[in-house]
């Protein structure tokens, strides 16, 4: 499996630290990765008709194991729609939470969390940069 | 009997950083679960360890062969910083993200803020109702 280039995990402890999250930081973290994953799963099944989703329950049935049930829902929807879908219910959801959280952040806590985004960004950019050299 | 009172000064819970935050994810997980409805008997079938392993194969290295659109764009909400965000590279990452263990979550969340403050410098500019 190929590493992410960022560490989801790692980027949002990091935005919990800024912002001194008092909950458990890990089951937040965990809450809201699934929470990423099953509204990826819930957008590409909404985009299949009925016939589509009926035929997909079926070979679901048919399948035993957990692996041959990867392996249907794979056959069933592209890499391409699979990030596709991940990538726009990520971006609407984590919107929707920077909109909650910035209201509540004192300056300093703006402004540390503006550099973090700041030097994440330079740093996402020279790994690529590196990556293509 | 006299009753004295006491002015207290609380901050609601939603005013925190930490309150807004498991606020709106537990918003969050009640509009999915509602959202999930229709496909209780499809979710019970698929298994959360096939859920889980979708997207595992998306090659990471193939997604840095993108376009360079630097973009600089102004957060309004985070001082009046700027903030450079590599667009192309960017929504590139975000198309390779894998689903569990791989999201790119900082791609993403990147690009939901620069997407964020875009609409709001758009609304501010009259360009955008």
């Amino acid at each position: 499996m190929t590493q992410p280039i960022i560490d989801p995990k790692q980027t949002l402890q990091q935005i919990l630290t800024i912002v001194n999250y008092q909950g458990d930081k890990q089951a937040f973290i965990a809450k809201y990765l699934a929470l990423c994953e099953q509204n990826t799963l819930l957008a590409l099944l909404e985009n299949l008709s009925e016939e589509e989703r009926t035929a997909l329950e079926q070979k679901l049935d048919a399948a035993a194991t957990p692996e041959e049930k990867k392996n249907v829902l794979r056959e069933q929807f592209s890499e391409e729609d699979i990030a596709e879908s991940s990538y726009n219910e990520t971006k609407k959801s984590f919107g929707e939470m920077m909109q909650k959280l910035l209201p509540t952040l004192d300056k300093n806590q703006k402004e540390e969390l503006k550099q973090y985004f700041e030097s994440s960004a330079k740093a996402l950019q020279d790994k690529l940069q590196l990556s293509n050299e | 009997m006299c009753m004295t009172a006491v002015e207290t000064h609380s901050t609601p819970e939603s005013a925190t950083p930490s309150g807004a935050l498991d606020g709106e994810l537990t918003h969050q997980i009640g509009a999915s679960e509602r959202k999930k409805g229709p496909f209780g008997s499809f979710w019970r079938k698929v298994g959360a360890s096939a859920l889980a392993s979708l997207g595992l194969n998306v090659a990471g290295n193939e997604i840095i062969r993108s376009q360079e659109t630097i973009t600089t764009i102004r957060t309004p909400d985070i001082s009046s910083a700027t903030v450079t965000l590599h667009e192309g590279v960017l929504a590139n990452v975000g198309e390779g993200l894998a689903i569990a263990g791989s999201l790119g979550l900082f791609a993403t969340g990147v690009a939901a803020i620069y997407g964020l403050f875009r609409d709001r410098r758009l609304r501010r500019e009259g360009k955008k109702n």
